[in-house]
């Protein structure tokens, strides 16, 4: 298979927030503002470019009947390892990342990835398509957090844009923007670009 | 059978690598967290009694007996300077309208409040949040509460008594529980 | 808290889906009709009251004491997955009729967040035995209440006239982002 069709897929035609709909409660949840979809996009990468290298490379010692305990006994490892550097060198997006850090062991994405790519193909190849996942991750849900900080809370990445007067609509860092404003992404990504590259 | 106890050596083998890296990460990052959480309950306190150059923090089994009377109380630390005992700082945890609150109640020696520093809370921006983005809402707490409790009150002028937030009565009256908790728990446990 | 105040707060006010977006997966995936909502829900239930009890007692019996806290993801969701493994036979022998209703929805719910989610506040919240699992019941119910609301709307949508771009997904997200706003009129309730 060739590295751009694995990003193209990953990023566009099997975008994991945007087409596949998985690994939702943390695109929701933590889009509130720029920041935390960037720490978020970051820990997510780090676990799923690690999990899919060792889970390939030792792909042919696991034997297939306990593969998914095993998937998730790397995967929750590597969570456990990146909430601990988290919480000992960047306590703020710790926090305000909260339980999601450790809910990230069953962000379907990362499984999904484990059983459908890495325990069928090489390192490379995998390390490769960990990569575009989270990135087709990251791209969805730093567009979310952009537009629910501008449009709630009048800021982009903690910097205020519209002066003093501007009236935040407080419904966008709500639970209900998101769902709403997702909603309404999946449906313009509907019709432009994932059409596009169907076609 | 015999697959299925190789099976459960492999997965216990895994297992066991994966708490074997993770304690190393642990032995890492564990005095690192440990040293900052330090930090940060000495710089509140700090905030509370600027002349505190020692502090000791009282053990479980301690807190136990106290919270056994005063369910708000989770953490006490004795406060000292050149010496001597100045003060108490006292972590409670009371329910808010959006969450729970914790709030770090300073007593002086004397029995009347140093002040107070609400650590964690959630509640309603622009309403309950106030507890903590109006400096003049902890600052009327200073120096009251001689009289073994405070009360809620309009601008929090008189005796004894601390501003009442309009509009947010669920928030002030949590923080007033944990303050009035631990003055209770200074007079009857700590300052003999 | 008292347990009643647990329950309306993780029912209503702090509904597991609208407030803190945990257990969408299912959420989003199963909610097109009543019939799999409720396998789904029953299903849910049973897995998230009995996980939280079994996790409560390792944390505090063996994690704890041995100062082993930090294994506790791992541990969490291993206990889920072994759980979820052991219900699927169990009610497959003992219940066929039960098995029916909600076996296929078992192995799905090893990696619904909602599960490991609820296990891992109920320690940070710092509840006794009987609050975790009152908090569980309470959160599974605050999830089936949600899915069963969401899955009756989407059995009305699908003969609706609805903008091609936004069928499917896009106006699920968009009818539960409203049901969100209705639930956040609970606020305060506790």
């Amino acid at each position: 298979m060739k590295i751009s069709t694995i990003f193209k897929n990953g990023i566009i035609k099997e975008n994991p927030v945007l087409v596949q709909l998985i690994g939702m409660c943390s695109v929701l949840a933590i889009t509130n503002t720029v920041e935390n979809s960037l720490a978020m996009s970051a820990a997510v990468i780090a676990v799923l470019l690690l999990s899919n290298i060792v889970i390939s490379s030792i792909r042919k010692l696991i034997p297939s009947k306990i593969r998914i305990p095993i998937f998730i006994v790397i995967i929750a490892t590597f969570v456990t390892m990146v909430e601990m550097f988290m919480e000992a060198y960047a306590v703020d997006l710790y926090r305000s990342l909260g339980i999601f850090i450790p809910l990230i062991v069953v962000n379907c994405l990362i499984l999904a990835r484990a059983e459908s790519f890495a325990s069928k193909n090489g390192v490379f190849i995998s390390a490769m398509d960990g990569l575009a996942m989270g990135l087709g991750y990251s791209i969805a849900i730093i567009a979310l957090g952009t537009v629910r900080e501008i449009f709630g809370s009048g800021s982009f990445l903690g910097m205020s844009l519209f002066g003093e007067n501007f009236q935040a609509a407080a419904v966008f860092v709500s639970p209900a923007g998101a769902f709403i404003l997702l909603g309404i992404i999946i449906g313009i990504f509907n019709v432009t670009i994932k059409n596009k590259a169907t076609n | 059978m015999k697959d299925t106890i190789k099976l459960g050596l492999v997965l216990l083998l895994v297992t066991s690598i994966a708490g074997g890296i993770l304690a190393g990460v642990n032995s890492i990052t564990s005095p690192v967290i440990a040293e900052r959480q330090r930090m940060e309950s000495l710089s509140a306190i700090l905030e509370l009694f600027p002349d505190a150059d020692d502090s000791v923090e009282y053990d479980e089994g301690q807190i136990a007996e106290i919270s056994a009377s005063y369910p708000s109380i989770r953490e006490i630390t004795e406060v000292i300077s050149d010496g001597e005992t100045i003060g108490y700082a006292i972590t409670t945890v009371t329910g808010g309208y959006g969450g729970d609150i914790t709030t770090l109640v300073g007593v002086k020696a004397d029995g009347a409040l140093a002040g107070i520093k609400v650590l964690v809370m959630s509640e309603t921006p622009g309403l309950g949040a106030r507890i903590v983005d109006e400096p003049a809402f902890a600052e009327s707490f200073q120096n009251k509460g001689a009289g073994g409790s405070v009360t809620p009150s309009g601008e929090g002028a008189g005796e004894d008594e601390v501003m009442m937030l309009s509009g947010a009565t669920v928030s002030t009256n949590a923080v007033v529980k944990g303050v009035n908790e631990a003055l209770d728990a200074f007079a009857n446990y700590l300052s003999n | 808290m008292s347990l009643f105040a647990i329950m309306v707060s993780t029912i209503l006010v702090n509904n597991y889906i609208f407030a803190r977006f945990l257990g969408i997966c299912p959420f989003l995936g199963v909610s097109n009709k009543m019939e799999t909502a409720t396998g789904m829900g029953l299903a849910v239930t049973f897995v998230t009251t009995l996980a939280s009890i079994i996790t409560y007692i390792i944390q505090r019996n063996i994690l704890d004491t041995l100062g082993l806290e930090y294994l506790q993801t791992i541990v969490f969701i291993l206990v889920i997955a072994s759980l979820v493994q052991f219900v699927e036979l169990a009610l497959k022998k003992i219940s066929p009729g039960l098995y029916s209703a909600m076996g296929v929805f078992l192995p799905l719910i090893t990696t619904n967040c909602m599960v490991l989610g609820v296990a891992i506040l109920n320690i940070q919240e710092g509840f006794t035995l009987v609050q975790t699992a009152t908090n569980a019941v309470g959160a599974s119910l605050g999830f089936f209440l949600a899915l069963i609301l969401i899955a009756a709307l989407r059995e009305k949508m699908d003969i609706a006239d609805i903008p091609e771009a936004l069928a499917g997904f896009p106006i699920t997200l968009i009818a539960a982002g409203l049901m969100s706003i209705a639930f956040s009129g609970f606020a305060g309730l506790v």
